[in-house]
């Protein structure tokens, strides 16, 4: 028995018409986003150290966390900011 | 009977009725509303998600800081103190008028707020205003998109639950943005919107603050030989504090006698902007309902002092949530200009204002 043309045609129309729809359907999951890293910058008021540490609970800018290694100066809070850090990349807490 | 003109008559019957059944009936924008109506529903359930574990999140902090029933305490908070906008037919002291009310609204929050609270840290009781403001906006935002779903299933409005549909990607990431916020002022980092504080924090060294107007403090400085008079709001708890009105009487106490005001601030920027990027202009660099800006440009016009702004760009999102990295190099360098600012216009000798605006979360 041979097919009749506008069931092959209809058919044809059906099995693309699923292939779009669970293409959509596959492709709208995506991968959970990396959580970004809270770091504290922390500068000596003379302005010749300053660190790069993680966020803890308390930091604010402006706060007095001890004094300087090279100078015996305050060291005080200049920045808290978040950063994406990849897995497999460089650390984050760096020293200048 | 031949076989071809068979399906082809039956092609044409079928092409008929298809037309028929696309231009003549309201079959496929009835599908179409299902469609969309789905999809709304599916986003609905996320909103409603979101909304819930914003409370979970702010009753758990509330019950840490020891308010006896804390779930009545923000439930009562949630569908309250609305501001009704003065009448604007009528314009004369129209903002004198916005000016009082908003400040009655502020007053009343903190009365709620302190009442039940007791005697803590200014910073502990501003973070919960902002708390319990954050879940009453995602509250607000949710009855929203809800109304107008209802309204277009109610009358069959396909074009409104269509729009509501396109809408609703863009509504949801508001939406977490404004959960994600809530991290940041538990935690009480510093958020996008608060550059200006930040940009001003840089030039107050170890200056002492001074009350000038409620929640906002000056700080007298120098630089390069410069009278410096910085304006922020009182950190590290999250306000904004009144810098129109502080700045009004900085000038009226100097007798007008300021060479330049400058104001930084947080714009949004646009989607082909980059974040963190710096721009400067001219006007009062603010984004209040209206008094605070008036303020200051009032003030700047009856003395006749230049208003010089300076703005770092980010998404509404950034703004609310913990400064990214990218941000902060923008306060770098805006902090690089305004200092160029103050070199080129401000004469040695001469006093110059510099105003941070925005929310001084984590930032002292
Ligand atoms: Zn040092």
């Amino acid at each position: 028995m041979q097919l009749d043309p506008l069931i092959l045609g209809l058919l044809a129309v059906f099995v693309v018409l699923m292939i779009y729809t669970l293409l959509s359907f596959f492709t709208t999951r995506k991968q959970p986003a990396i959580p970004p890293k809270i770091l504290t910058k922390i500068a000596c008021i003379s302005g010749n150290y300053s660190e790069v540490r993680e966020f803890r609970e308390g930091d604010y800018v402006g706060k007095e966390v001890g004094k300087c290694p090279k100078c015996g100066a305050p060291l005080l809070i200049v920045a808290v900011y978040s950063e994406i850090v990849r897995q497999g990349g460089k650390e984050a807490s760096a020293r200048s | 009977m031949d076989g071809s003109s068979d399906w082809a008559s039956t092609l044409l019957v079928l092409l008929i009725l298809t037309s028929l059944f696309l231009n003549f009936t309201d079959i496929p924008q009835k599908m179409q509303l299902w469609r969309w109506a789905s999809f709304i529903r599916k986003r609905l359930y996320q909103l409603s998600e979101i909304e819930n574990e914003s409370r979970r999140r702010a009753i758990a902090y509330l019950s840490k800081l020891g308010v006896s029933n804390p779930r009545e305490f923000m439930e009562n908070f949630l569908d309250n103190f609305f501001v009704i906008e003065p009448v604007s037919k009528e314009p004369t002291d129209i903002i004198r008028r916005l000016k009082h009310l908003l400040r009655v609204r502020n007053a009343a929050v903190k009365a709620y707020v302190s009442e039940r609270l007791g005697n803590i840290e200014l910073w502990k009781r501003n973070n919960t205003e902002v708390l319990l403001e954050i879940v009453s906006v995602i509250r607000l935002i949710n009855k929203i998109v809800r109304h107008y779903f209802q309204l277009g299933l109610k009358y069959s409005n396909w074009v409104l639950v269509m729009q509501l549909a396109l809408e609703m990607p863009q509504i949801l990431r508001l939406v977490r943005s404004y959960n994600d916020a809530i991290d940041a002022f538990l935690k009480g980092t510093p958020v996008g919107d608060g550059v200006g504080p930040l940009v001003a924090r840089h030039f107050i060294g170890n200056a002492k603050p001074e009350e000038v107007a409620e929640e906002t403090d000056l700080y007298i400085t120098e630089f390069e030989g410069r009278k410096l008079y910085v304006i922020k709001a009182r950190g590290p708890g999250a306000t904004v504090g009144w810098p129109g009105e502080a700045v009004e009487k900085v000038v009226e106490r100097l007798g007008g006698k300021v060479a330049r005001i400058i104001t930084v601030d947080a714009a949004l920027r646009l989607e082909s902007e980059e974040t963190g990027e710096v721009a400067y202009g001219v006007g009062a660099a603010i984004g209040d309902p209206g008094p605070e800006k008036i303020a200051i440009e009032r003030t700047a016009t009856k003395y006749s002092i230049p208003l010089e702004a300076v703005v770092v760009k980010m998404s509404d999102a950034e703004a609310l949530n913990t400064m990214t990295k990218k941000i902060y190099e923008g306060v770098q360098r805006a902090v690089e200009i305004v200092k160029k600012i103050i070199r080129e216009k401000v004469r040695e000798g001469e006093s110059v204002i510099l105003v941070g605006i925005g929310n001084t979360v984590g930032i002292l």
